[in-house]
């Protein structure tokens, strides 16, 4: 039944029928009106059929997977959210195969069924996927790319699972845990149902574990030899059973169960690993290589995933380690070492290796840090818990300790460690925001009214007036967002349960309820902001141009907006020269520091009228700033119609041209106590990050005692020297050594940059 | 409040002595060493900078010019300072920045701010302010001012010095300054007299009375190969070092020729324009020091 040439683990692979897809439909409608959990369960033993694939270039775990076109998954890049149907994917099968009208026929049956039906998500048609969450809403406010608020649909990352009690417990563990439950309620207890799906659930990855043990006894995949695949068919008898004894074991474990939850957050792995490995090593049962091997090999599983699901799908997965709260500091500090040699050597995008730090850690963490970054691996991402577990205290509203355990995931998310659901699945954009301020509410773009009608220009008189009609558009959009994420778990509850992840989330099991229907602690959302720091620069710039100096009306800057600055380079470089967020000038800094915190208070506010435990936004960098700013008018920061906007935190590139000093008081000035993460990218020549790593440390000590909450390093080389040589404007920090003095690259004369382009680097 | 003619402040400056520190360049400097590597620091007063490498020829600077400095022909924009009454039209006209101005004048406290805003950089890294140029000693007034303001506020203070002004001055700043960054060029006098303009009698003189009052001083010593690289200036900087206490550390600053494209933009002219030092050079020239006894040697030779 499974096609027989799903054994490579690429979503490119040829299909001759859809043979499953009609299977796993049948399942689904068979069960349609039972309890959603229940269906589930039914759905998921039919889907993990044709899931798992064979171990590839001598893996030393087995976990490659295959999505079908039809199923159930948690995030978009494990197909989800929800349960699925790839349309057009499907279509293009039937188009390339000749395949008889019956057969034809009950394919388009069955994309009738999903495609009218209630229970999927996404239908690779947009406005389908959106349709159920936006009932009851205004029509025309979501509109992907030129509106002020885009939705992502209802993913649910950040699904950060307690694999540190699926470790402790074994799987048979976790079932005793959920049958003790159930011993303590009546049959008829609404949760009832859902405890025994869990259980359910938890025999399906019991049954996957052993049938791949089964099939490898069968098969012996390639390039494999006997005793590789001997071990792994050990490994795989022992964790079906019993709980994990080895670091291998654990490893296994967990990530076959985390493929088969969905979820791409892999959480405090030095914590639940760190154990298991010093005894390992202890014991003589494996050498520091050898543990290092095995996190080579799931790196590149990790890696392998991302390429399975969708393509160019970005997956952001990362792997924590660091930090304040862990129950085994020293043995996971250790383990934390080996994982940042493991992302040097494999020196791959995933996973994204994040290490929290706090004053007094093992010092060896962040040498070892500072050594892999300096590589230019970029990873690990640093982010300082003296700063964070108070701030996420803050704004979740929860205790210090439960502070401790917040987790960045995505592309800068905060999350709270197995207790929190709040997915970042809309986004605003906060420079349209602007522009649709100064427009009385109408995007010069559609010509249509998106905004609230917040007055004239000519009735702004004063700078407050203006930024008050601003806040108000600000205010409209987040309380729109905010019902938006209420809706989407009210529908979300009645879709599935998500069994496994609510398995591995505290209180879920106590409660007899999954994660979204009030079994997690805290059921929150987040809005992805764009665009902050453009609009501080922005509303600066008005401050100084219209109500500081007069050289402006209001309604001629909006002008001048309008035509893209063209027959007014003048005040384009005018605006240029007014100082920017980025070089610690207070003005532009504070500016931006205001803005922030509008956007933040306006998103926390809303958490309360939609029944929400939190809701709270964050600055981060993905391709989003990109792709939002392209439709999005020029604003008054000199940034041109469809330039993209700066990236999270950190200013326009360009706009930083007082040294890195300037450059890091000035991200440290924003208020953390009110988000759920900013994010800062930094740009270090590799000379003065290696050679002069005392001064590196200084630095980056220095801006995380005034502030600063995390930094994203890339240490730059060579070829960076050749694109400042191409667009210098970027490369204002870019700070070379010349003989006895240092000298920025851009301001030499040509045959200097050439001579230290040749000379300098590596 | 005391005003002076700043032409650059450079944040997060590590090569400037100890630590991360903001070094203020100051205009204006008594010697003309042929291998200068700021020439726009030699006059005192603000000047226009012509970099022609960023201009589009556009012909606005020759448009608002009344005095005719700026002239075009075939495809070459030429700037005649001769008759330049620093109008400063042509800088605002200018579109591109090729044409900018070296030198703003700022009060004590401006730099002083400035200056403050990383104070927590200088405090974790042993760092500071520094003053250079030009020779800060030139605006002595401005320096003393910069000099006292900094230590009140507790930061670090090292000025960078060509060691050819009256002693009087240095006597003036020296509970001030905590580290002399002290230029030794040339040990024969004569020589000294052509490769920079003035002799080094003065400055000798200085930096024997800088150590005698147990100041701390960095020698820093630019060597421009078959220049002032004989083995005399060499073995005499190293007797210098060993008859000082006071001179915690030699620094070689090997020549670069950055200095020569700034030189044109300002309209001056370097005799010396050379290859830059290469890596054998500065090997046999370590190993000089090092045959003459110099243990002192740091700092970033390269």
């Amino acid at each position: 039944m499974i096609d027989k040439r799903i054994i490579n683990n690429n979503f490119h692979i040829e299909r001759s029928n859809l043979d499953f897809e009609l299977e796993f439909t049948e399942v689904f409608q068979k069960y349609q009106n039972e309890n959603v959990a229940i269906r589930e369960v039914m759905t998921l033993s039919k889907f993990f059929e044709i899931f798992f694939t064979m171990p590839l270039n001598q893996d030393l775990f087995v976990g490659r997977v295959y999505y079908p076109l039809v199923g159930f998954g948690t995030e978009f890049m494990t197909m989800g959210p929800l349960y699925y149907c790839k349309k057009s994917r499907i279509l293009k099968i039937l188009e390339n195969n000749n395949f008889d009208n019956n057969y034809k026929e009950q394919i388009m049956n069955m994309l009738d069924f999903w495609e009218n039906g209630q229970f999927i998500s996404d239908l690779d048609i947009e406005d389908e996927r959106k349709g159920k969450i936006y009932e009851n809403m205004p029509e025309d406010m979501f509109n992907a790319t030129t509106n002020v608020i885009a939705d992502m649909g209802g993913r649910l990352s950040g699904i950060f699972l307690d694999f540190d009690l699926l470790i402790k417990a074994g799987l048979e563990g976790l079932i005793a845990k959920v049958q003790e439950r159930i011993n303590n309620i009546e049959k008829n207890d609404k949760s009832y149902s859902l405890l025994k799906s869990m259980i359910k659930v938890i025999r399906l990855v019991q049954r996957e574990i052993i049938n791949y043990a089964i099939r490898l006894k069968e098969t012996m995949p390639p390039d494999f030899d006997q005793d590789s695949v001997q071990e792994m068919i050990k490994v795989l008898e022992n964790i079906a059973y019993h709980k994990p004894k080895s670091l291998r074991e654990a490893i296994q474990l967990t990530w076959i169960y985390s493929l088969m939850a969905g979820n791409l957050n892999y959480g405090r792995m030095d914590e639940y690993l760190g154990d298991l490995y010093v005894q390992d090593i202890q014991n003589g049962v494996i050498t520091e290589e050898e543990a290092l091997q095995y996190l080579m090999s799931l790196w590149k599983l990790m890696q392998s995933r991302r390429l399975s699901a969708e393509e160019m799908a970005d997956f952001n997965s990362r792997v924590i380690i660091g930090g304040k709260g862990r129950r085994n500091p020293e043995n996971a500090n250790k383990f934390a070492l080996v994982a940042m040699e493991a992302s040097r050597r494999v020196s791959e995008t995933e996973p994204q290796l994040t290490l929290r730090f706090y004053k007094g850690m093992d010092n060896r963490l962040m040498d070892k840090a500072l050594d892999v970054i300096g590589e230019g691996i970029t990873f690990p991402m640093l982010y300082n818990d003296d700063i964070n577990i108070p701030a996420v205290a803050n704004a979740f509203n929860v205790s210090l300790e439960e502070a401790e355990q917040y987790l960045p995931y995505g592309c800068g998310e905060y999350g709270l460690y197995h207790v929190a659901v709040g997915s970042p699945n809309c986004s605003i954009n906060l420079p349209k925001a602007l522009e649709v301020t100064l427009h009385n509410g109408i995007d010069p773009n559609s010509k249509s009214q998106i905004g609230l009608e917040t007055g004239k220009i000519e009735n702004f008189k004063t700078f407050e007036s203006l930024f008050d009609a601003y806040s108000k558009q600000i205010e409209h959009f987040c309380s729109y967002l905010a019902k938006r994420h209420a809706r989407e778990y009210e529908i979300q509850s009645n879709m599935a349960s998500f069994l496994l992840l609510s398995l591995l989330f505290d209180d879920c099991i106590e409660s007899g309820k999954s994660i979204i229907d009030g079994g997690a602690r805290y059921r929150g959302g987040i809005i992805e902001s764009f665009g902050i720091t453009n609009v501080g620069d922005s509303f600066n710039t008005i401050k100084e141009l219209v109500y500081g100096d007069n050289i402006l009306k209001l309604d001629e800057l909006v002008e001048i907006l309008d035509n893209n600055f063209e027959g007014y380079e003048d005040i384009y470089e005018l605006i240029k020269s007014i100082p920017k967020y980025g070089n610690d000038d207070e003005r532009a800094d504070d500016m931006v520091r205001r803005v922030s915190s509008n956007v933040a208070s306006h998103t926390k506010n809303q958490a309360n009228f939609v029944g929400l435990d939190y809701f709270l936004v964050v600055n981060v960098n993905n391709y989003y700033n990109v792709t939002i700013a392209r439709e999005t008018g020029a604003s008054a920061d000199g940034r041109k119609y469809g330039e993209p906007f700066a990236n999270g935190n950190t200013p326009t590139a360009g706009n930083d041209s007082s040294g890195i000093t300037s450059f890091l008081n000035s991200i440290s000035k924003i208020d953390p106590n009110e988000h759920a993460g900013y994010t800062h990218n930094m740009k270090f020549g590799k000379k003065l990050f290696n050679e002069e790593r005392k001064i590196t440390k200084v630095l980056l000590q220095t801006y995380f005692d005034n502030g600063g909450t995390q930094a994203m390093i890339s240490v730059v080389g060579r070829e960076d020297l050749q694109n400042a040589l191409k667009t210098p404007e970027k490369y204002q920090n870019l700070i070379v050594r010349v003989g006895g003095f240092s000298a920025k690259y851009i301001e030499l004369e040509k045959d200097v940059q050439l001579d230290i382009l040749n000379r300098t680097l590596f | 409040m005391q005003q002076g003619i700043v032409f650059d402040i450079q944040k997060c400056s590590i090569y400037d002595g100890p630590g991360i520190r903001t070094t203020v360049f100051l205009k204006g400097c008594p010697l003309r060493c042929q291998w200068c590597h700021n020439p726009e620091s030699w006059n005192l007063e603000q000047e226009i900078f012509f970099n022609h490498s960023q201009c589009n020829l556009c012909k606005k600077c020759e448009k608002v010019c009344l005095s005719g400095c700026h002239n075009f022909f075939e495809g070459q924009h030429i700037y005649n300072r001769d008759n330049c009454n620093n109008c400063n039209l042509c800088v605002n006209a200018c579109p591109t920045g090729a044409l900018s101005l070296k030198g703003n004048t700022m009060s004590t406290k401006e730099v002083i701010d400035i200056v403050k805003k990383d104070k927590a950089f200088y405090q974790n890294s042993g760092g500071g302010l520094t003053i250079s140029g030009g020779e800060p000693m030139i605006q002595f007034e401005f320096t003393k001012a910069l000099l006292k303001e900094a230590k009140q506020e507790g930061i670090h203070t090292c000025i960078e010095t060509c060691g050819h002004v009256e002693w009087e001055k240095y006597e003036e700043l020296l509970d001030d300054v905590d580290l002399f960054l002290f230029d030794y060029k040339c040990t024969d006098s004569k020589k000294h007299r052509n490769l920079t303009g003035v002799s080094n009698t003065k400055i000798i003189s200085n930096l024997g009375n800088l150590c005698l009052m147990k100041k701390n001083v960095v020698l820093r010593c630019p060597l421009i190969k078959n220049v002032n690289d004989d083995e005399n200036h060499i073995k005499s900087i190293c007797e210098l070092s060993k008859k000082y206490s006071s001179i915690i550390a030699v620094e070689i600053m090997p020549y670069h020729n950055y200095g020569t494209s700034k030189a044109i933009s300002v309209g001056v002219s370097l005799p010396i324009n050379l290859e830059n030092t290469c890596e054998e050079t500065k090997r046999s020239w370590i190993e000089q020091f090092h045959r003459f006894g110099c243990l002192k040697l740091g700092g970033n030779n390269g």
